[in-house]
């Protein structure tokens, strides 16, 4: 497998963007914070039977209402830190560490 | 805040609440009591619960569309918002279990003095207006809430046999608590109106 694609070439190269998922569960975000890179995707899906609504506290990005099992996939496009909360039950928050520093990419070798 | 308050407000429901819970706590020894105190009422079975549970909600949703009609309380418009959406994902659940069990809720005493009781609070909803009326919806909706969540937790669970109604009943009951806490928070904005 990794002969086609030159292995080696793709681990020295920053690493490919990744899919995180937090889970809606019990009126809380599962894991509460999460730490991704610009590029990552993260998707939000509710197990909870009532509907939420994800969105940054600022406004920026927000997601649809999202009913019991729907999930909202957001890509991450900047670094930063990124506070977010369920508009319908604001008790509820959440936090995206957006880094550009290749934390995963030490990490990982 | 007057909690004891809030439980008068409700004291209908509350009385109905609270009597199915005594008489549930002592179903074994009902029979041999005074009937006036027992009302011959026996635990509740499954297909009343269910019954009770949905009547509940759908009875918090009727209040709801009234204090969209009549409040012009940002925080009370949200919270009815908010019962509109949950008790009708909550119900429409318990429809999909009922559905699928292939049973029918059965109707009871319990049931039907939720309604009533439901109907006179309506009715005296409709008399107020301005502060009035989002005072009197946020007393109502905190007792309301905290009533069913100790009825759920304190009778229903500990009486109900079908593991999918006691699922679903869990996971209703969190989502009351929730309502619990921003009824507390409504309630307590509303009193300095
Ligand atoms: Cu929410």
């Amino acid at each position: 497998m990794t002969g086609i694609f030159g292995g080696e070439v793709v681990a020295q190269t920053a690493s490919l963007p990744q899919r995180h998922v937090v889970e809606i569960r019990d009126f809380a975000f599962q894991p509460p914070h999460i730490v991704v890179e610009p590029g990552d995707t993260v998707v939000w899906i509710n197990k909870d039977f009532v509907p939420h609504f994800v969105s940054l506290v600022d406004g920026k990005w927000q997601s649809n209402l999202l009913e019991e099992n729907q999930s909202w996939k957001l890509l991450v496009k900047e670094a930063g830190f990124f506070n977010y909360e369920c508009v319908f039950h604001p008790e509820m928050t959440g936090k995206v560490i957006s880094s550009d520093e290749h934390t995963r990419t030490h990490s990982q070798h | 805040m007057n909690i004891l308050q809030s439980f008068t407000n409700v004291a209908l429901v509350g009385t109905i609440f609270l009597s199915g819970m005594v008489t549930t706590g002592c179903a074994a020894d009902s029979m041999m009591k005074d009937k006036t105190m027992t009302k011959e009422a026996p635990a509740f079975n499954d297909l009343e619960i269910a019954h009770i549970a949905y009547t509940a909600g759908a009875l918090d949703i009727r209040y709801a569309h009234l204090a969209l009609a009549l409040s012009e309380n940002p925080e009370v418009k949200k919270f009815a918002e908010l019962m509109i959406r949950d008790h009708t994902a909550i119900n429409n659940k318990a429809l999909a279990l009922v559905k699928k069990l292939n049973i029918t809720p059965q109707d009871n005493a319990m049931s039907q003095q939720l309604v009533k009781g439901g109907e006179d609070i309506l009715k005296e909803f409709s008399q107020l207006r301005g502060n009035d009326f989002s005072k009197r919806y946020a007393a109502n909706e905190l007792g309301y809430h905290t009533l069913v969540v100790k009825t759920i937790d304190e009778t229903f669970l500990k009486i109900a046999q079908n593991e999918e109604l006691k699922t679903l009943l869990r996971g209703a009951n969190k989502t009351f608590k929730v309502h619990q806490g921003h009824a507390e928070t409504m309630n307590a904005n509303a009193e300095k109106l």
